[in-house]
């Protein structure tokens, strides 16, 4: 009886790492999926209504409760308090799913947004968006790729730590 | 407001060196020595070791982010036209690199170059007018830039709105009332209307059939446009009060578009010392104050 308790705890604790790499990979492709959709936003709220920042930021993350939504609900507050240095930027992005390459690079976005006149904006949100785009279809891949398989893998693992110890 | 809109830095510098009630401009270039004027009288703070302070691109961008509320793309024909406009009539002149389009400066960007000008009001700066102002007629202030004329205007709009007259301000940068969400914060008297951020043409008409002002009264008169715009307003039967920027009364006459300012205006008042006026010209006789 313990064995089998034992097993089965097993092949819970397997199964939920398994779901846990699996949900790495999607919420990881979430994230960036999320940032593109926020250039995108800026980009034609910057060319066509030309609100400030803390509008148009507050319009795309709306009720958003997801890792980005999170992060912007954050940058809101940073440009709401009036003044915010690069740090304060890097801060709000720091995240296990996101490489640190990729938080300096979103770092400097967010530092960047606001500061410069709108055709220079609009080339540097395009400059971002080309960076980011590959790095997001590659998060894309690997999630489908290697976030279903750590799922079953997690799942086969422990079915078999529960063959064993039965 | 100068708290919030100086980086943390900067503040504590000019706060240590400075009387923040007195200081009436600041500059910041990139690459170059942050300073600060006092009435006319510029600084340049430097910490406790005497190092006079840098001003850093990263210094120009927190002033403009903060001013434009992290937004610079949307105040595109505010930068065009050279300034921003902040609360408390902070005015923020801004020069960098042009941007054309369609042959019109379209923005301007790489912004380096900073002058934050903080109004203050002198009550008693336009008593020299005490005699124009009891029987005013058309009045033109006259002085190089930087000799505080916007001061002794609002002054002179506060002592003639006191006396009765309807005075309609046009106030294109919000420099002479600052008003804050269209309610002035300095004292320019009880009868005194104010136009905001409007353009002096659009407002002079708009006023004249609106407002039905005795004065119109309004800042830096530039150009031969401008100045047809007051002779017209001058033929409603509408008295003028303004100020340009001359070194003296004789060479703006001599100047020819500028010429045409006598055609209407009685008095010249010229200041020769910063927010004093060392003399007015009547039509009539020359009076030294």
């Amino acid at each position: 009886m313990l064995k089998l308790l034992l097993g089965a705890a097993l092949f819970v604790c397997c199964g939920y790492v398994g779901y846990g790499v699996s949900t790495h990979y999607r919420r990881r492709y979430n994230l960036l999926v999320g940032v593109i959709g926020y250039i995108d936003a800026l980009i034609n709220g910057i060319s066509y209504l030309q609100s400030t920042l803390a509008e148009l930021t507050s319009g795309y993350a709306g009720e958003k409760k997801d890792d980005f939504g999170k992060m912007l609900a954050k940058y809101i507050l940073l440009l709401k308090n009036g003044s915010y240095r690069k740090e304060d930027c890097a801060a709000i992005l720091r995240s296990r799913l996101l490489t640190g390459y990729e938080q300096n690079a979103l770092a400097e976005m967010l530092y960047s947004l606001g500061k410069s006149d709108i055709d220079t904006q609009l080339s540097e949100l395009n400059k971002y968006r080309a960076l980011i785009s590959p790095i997001a279809a590659e998060a894309g891949n690997n999630y489908k790729k290697y976030g279903s398989l750590a799922f079953k893998l997690g799942i086969l693992a422990g079915l078999a730590a529960l063959l064993i110890t039965a | 407001m100068i708290k919030d809109l100086l980086p943390e830095g900067i503040f504590d510098l000019i706060k240590q060196g400075c009387n923040l009630n007195e200081i009436t401009e600041i500059r910041l270039r990139t690459g170059k020595p942050l300073s600060v004027a006092e009435y006319g009288v510029y600084y340049f703070p430097a910490d406790k070791d005497g190092h006079i302070y840098t001003v850093t691109k990263e210094d120009v961008e927190y002033v403009l982010g903060v001013a434009t509320k992290h937004s610079v793309y949307a105040i595109n024909n505010q930068l065009a036209s050279g300034f921003l406009s902040c609360e408390d009539g902070v005015r923020i002149g801004v020069s960098g690199e042009g941007v054309y389009k369609n042959g019109k400066l379209f923005t301007v960007k790489n912004v380096n170059f900073l002058c934050i000008r903080i109004p203050r009001q002198i009550f008693g700066c336009a008593s020299e007018l005490k005699g124009v102002i009891e029987d005013f007629d058309n009045t033109v202030i006259v002085s190089p830039p930087g000799m505080g004329k916007t001061t002794v205007l609002r002054e002179t709009v506060r002592l003639l709105s006191e006396k009765g007259k309807n005075i309609l301000l046009i106030d294109e940068r919000n420099e002479l009332s600052a008003s804050v969400n269209g309610i002035p914060s300095m004292d320019i008297g009880p009868n005194t209307d104010v136009l905001l951020f409007s353009s002096k043409k659009g407002g002079y008409a708009d006023a004249v059939r609106a407002m039905r002002p005795d004065i119109i009264a309004t800042d830096e008169i530039f150009g031969k446009e401008e100045i047809e715009c007051l002779s017209d307003i001058n033929r409603c039967g509408i008295k003028v009060l303004a100020t340009v920027h001359a070194k003296d009364t004789l060479s703006l006459l001599k100047d020819k578009t500028y010429c045409a300012l006598a055609a209407f205006t009685r008095y010249f008042a010229e200041l020769g010392e910063l927010g004093k006026i060392t003399t007015v010209i009547d039509k009539e006789r020359v009076k030294k104050c």
